[in-house]
């Protein structure tokens, strides 16, 4: 080696990461087609729902012998069920159930997944263990453990959230925590610290809003998902009891009456299906506006 | 300089990894900073230079309690530095202040100019109100910013202004120390010279104390009042910048200073070239440490650590720092 390049560029200070800056990613998203058109699906199907009392056309849990298994008609625009129940004022009011178990499953696990992958991403200490014990928590295919969770807790919205959160807030954590890490080696928190900052303001002021982007793609993943997930514990005997509606529930009651009477399982089944679409529409417009790099966990 | 003493230094150790976790196997130690004496005058700027990784950085982050040490003691104005825990280390953080390489990622780009300038009197519940608004107008004109900045983000400034912001956030408190950690060494060279010359301006003006860390030797002689030299974490000479740079004891810094282009063609500097690259910090020679690279090193040298040779404010670690052998 030569004199000339003994005093070369310091590299380990240069190998730091960059932040991201500003805001000018809100213009971004308005303008964003794909993340628009999600958008308004999902402003739609959400006010269907919160109007169902004004615009269900029967009650969703009123039987009428007379009108069983009925085909969609002038009357019961989504027909009847087996027990003569008006169906699409079932979906609007399974709409209540499923999308409030969306939502508060993207709640609990962001909340979760968010104070654990925080713990292991900014505190080394924990980093290991807490990272181990998520790790075994995802070595099960998502649905599978949540089937077995519900089935355990037993058949309640609240033990579907449950089983779900459980489920999701590792991914949620192994996401968060991966944003910590690199938010972590920013001078800026060096700055706050050798100001005297604590843990906790470091964590709220710094960390947290600059690990949010990730976060934000992986709640809408996780919305959609729990509201196919609460379809398919429905469909396997562990979802929201019945009478009450859900979108899971409408399709597994109408399972046995596919050959006969299709309607009832269709039409939640595709309300689920442009939901969930619209979601993921959202997801990918935030992540092409947010991260273009940024892959989502798996299921 | 007859300035006393602000912060002295003996023995100052950092080690790295070691301690093997629950989890994890033991690492080997690695020695960043590994024995370093200094000491810093009130109202002075001490440059320290030395080759990337020799431990400049970590030293630093020791000094502004960043980082804890392994062993040694640090002396800030009377006080045990690295003994000082909670409220007494928050008390003496007002009193120190660093500015950091990476003009990017020292800012959060979440926070406006406003709230970046005056993190350090929020944490200390310095200023509030309009009493923090006058506070940061005034730190954005010493620091030559209009006082519109204050509600922008990061990202609208250049390198040289958000070095700036930098610069501001950390003259917040009013501190009398301030670690400058490569603060110009991203900057174009025209931007570097404007900041060198606030810095000494803000020096003048409010008494600051500066230990200049940089590996660009030229920017070092420009601003330093004394320069120490670090290899393998420790100083090897140190002494006034003019004497450092006209007349280098230590091979080391001989090596480095001929390496840079002479300015003066009647004073020709003998090219000293060094052999091999810096031994890892993992296992740092016996002996003199720079003995494996030495073009001088005798059998001494591989044996003995050389005693740090004072001159007039002029040590040079070299067991032949008066000898003809080093005087080019
Ligand atoms: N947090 C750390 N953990 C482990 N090793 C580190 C850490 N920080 C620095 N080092 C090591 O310590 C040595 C000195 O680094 P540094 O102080 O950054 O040098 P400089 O600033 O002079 O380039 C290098 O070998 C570097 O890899
Ligand atoms: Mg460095």
């Amino acid at each position: 080696m030569s004199t000339e390049d003994i005093l070369a560029d310091p590299a380990v200070d240069a190998a730091r990461p960059r932040p991201t800056q500003g805001y000018p990613r809100l213009r971004r998203l308005l303008r964003h087609r794909l993340f628009m058109t999600g958008a308004i699906i999902l402003v739609i199907v959400l006010l269907a729902t919160l109007a169902a009392d004004l615009i269900a056309p029967y009650s969703p849990l009123k039987n009428d012998f007379r009108y069983r298994l009925g085909a969609p008609n002038a009357v019961h625009l989504m027909g009847t069920d087996n027990f003569g129940r008006d169906v699409l004022s079932r979906v609007l009011y399974g709409g209540r159930t499923s999308l409030a178990i969306g939502l508060m499953v993207v709640l609990a696990s962001t909340f979760f997944g968010t104070l654990i992958g925080v713990a292991g991403g900014y505190f080394s200490r924990l980093d290991n263990p807490v990272m181990r014990l998520m790790d075994a928590l995802m070595a099960f295919p998502g649905v599978l453990l949540a089937i077995a969770l519900a089935a355990v807790l037993g058949p309640s919205v609240l033990d579907v959230v449950i089983a779900l959160t459980v489920t999701y807030a590792p991914r949620t954590a192994r996401i968060v925590r991966a944003a910590v890490l690199v938010v972590r080696r920013m001078e800026y928190i060096d700055a706050a610290r050798v100001a005297g900052a604590g843990h906790l303001r470091i964590i709220w002021r710094h960390v947290l809003p600059n690990s949010l982007g990730p976060l934000i793609v992986q709640m809408t993943f996780i919305f959609a998902v729990s509201i196919l997930a609460e379809a398919v514990l429905s469909f396997v005997g562990v979802g929201p009891p019945p009478p009450t509606p859900s979108w899971g529930n409408i399709i597994a009651d109408g399972r046995s009456y596919i050959p006969s009477a299709p309607w009832i399982s269709l039409f939640p089944g595709l309300v689920i299906a442009i939901t969930v679409l619209g979601v993921n529409l959202m997801g990918d417009g935030l992540r092409d506006v947010l991260d273009p790099r940024l892959k989502l966990e798996g299921r | 300089m007859t300035h006393p003493v602000l912060l002295k230094v003996e023995g100052l150790t950092k080690h790295f990894g070691g301690r093997p976790g629950l989890f994890r196997a033991q690492r080997p130690v690695l020695r960043a900073v590994d024995g370093v004496d200094l000491v810093v005058h009130r109202g002075e700027t001490l440059g320290i230079v030395g080759e990337s990784g020799c431990g400049k950085s970590t030293m630093g982050r020791l000094l502004v309690r960043l980082l804890d040490a392994t062993g040694g003691k640090v002396e800030f104005d009377g006080v045990d530095l690295l003994s000082l825990k909670g409220r007494a280390l928050t008390a003496v953080r007002r009193d120190l202040g660093m500015v950091f390489q990476d003009p990017w990622a020292s800012l959060d780009g979440r926070m406006t100019v406003r709230d970046i300038i005056a993190e350090p009197l929020d944490i200390h519940r310095a200023a509030t109100g309009a009493d923090r608004r006058r506070r940061v107008a005034e730190l954005l004109d010493v620091v030559g910013l209009p006082a519109s900045a204050a509600d922008k983000h990061p990202h609208q400034f250049s390198g040289g202004q958000r070095q700036r912001i930098g610069i501001a956030r950390a003259l917040s408190l009013r501190p009398r120390f301030i670690v400058l950690d490569e603060a110009v060494s991203a900057l174009d060279v025209s931007v570097q010279a404007q900041i060198l010359q606030l810095l000494g301006d803000l020096q003048a003006e409010f008494g600051l104390t500066f230990l200049f860390i940089s590996h660009n030797l030229a920017v070092v002689r420009n601003i330093a009042d004394r320069v120490a030299v670090m290899y393998l974490g420790r100083i090897v000479e140190s002494g006034p910048t003019q004497a450092l740079f006209d007349a280098p004891r230590h091979p080391y810094t001989q090596a480095l200073l001929s390496a840079i282009p002479v300015p003066d063609p009647e004073r020709p500097r003998r090219r000293v070239v060094l052999k091999g690259d810096v031994p890892s910090a993992l296992a740092p020679p016996a002996g003199c440490r720079f003995h494996t690279r030495c073009p001088i090193a005798q059998e001494i040298c591989r044996q003995t650590p050389p005693v740090v040779t004072v001159g007039p404010d002029h040590t040079a670690a070299c067991h032949f720092a008066d000898s003809p052998l080093t005087a080019s």
